[in-house]
């Protein structure tokens, strides 16, 4: 993994953590995460090889 | 969509009975930062968990068109019985079953499902009108580009639900 990569994949992480933290560790943050997975990857299927 | 949403609410109602919330926080963690870091990376192995079934033609082919519609509809729609790429789906179930009450359980199944399938129809719908001789190799490039998203996707849903867990702690 380049470091550029890296960075970001720490930066998400970072991402998620502060997002629960805003919503005080509520439920509404995993649900968002997973309807927004679910819509990218339904729509990404149609790429997939 | 509709076969699809009702295929979800159904699992939503089924994992939600179960006392799997903290169970399931630590498994979107997990999950999601080992694929994270697999799909970011361009790592291709080990491959996520899915299904390499495909629908029989007997089950489509010569049959009513209602038929059709509710095969491909609970079957494809919903995405648990064809092959997907992207780890990402995975973390799905995960993410409903880290739900306590079963009523939001449900809600939140049936988003899920409405996304997906939303998300599915219109993808094939651009893939359709974007089809060209040159139509596989750019499906294969674009594919590399959503693994790669998925991934940050998927570890920004490991980062929710580790502190998710953290506050109940």
């Amino acid at each position: 993994m380049s470091e550029a990569r890296a960075l970001l994949a720490a930066g998400a992480i970072a991402l998620g953590l502060g997002a629960g933290w805003a919503l005080s560790g509520r439920i509404e943050t995993v649900a968002i995460a997973a309807v927004l997975i679910a819509a990218g990857n339904g729509y990404s299927k149609a790429y997939s090889p | 969509m509709l076969p699809a949403i009702t295929v979800w609410m159904t699992l939503g109602l089924l994992v939600t009975l179960l006392p799997l919330s903290a169970v399931a926080l630590v498994l979107m963690a997990g999950y999601g930062v080992f694929y994270g870091i697999l799909e970011t990376g361009g790592i291709a192995r080990p491959t996520p968990p899915g299904s390499r079934w495909q629908v029989p033609a007997k089950w489509v082919r010569g049959v009513s068109r209602r038929r059709r519609f509710v095969v491909w509809g609970s079957l494809l729609g919903p995405g648990f019985a064809t092959r997907n790429p992207y780890a990402g789906f995975w973390i799905l179930p995960l993410a409903v079953a880290a739900v306590d009450d079963p009523g939001y359980g449900v809600l939140l199944a049936a988003a899920i499902g409405a996304a997906h399938s939303t998300g599915r129809t219109l993808g094939l719908l651009h893939e359709v009108k974007d089809v060209d001789v040159n139509s596989y190799l750019q499906s294969t490039l674009k594919s590399m580009y959503w693994r790669v998203a998925d991934g940050f996707a998927l570890l920004v849903a490991a980062g929710a639900a580790a502190m998710t867990y953290a506050y109940r702690l």
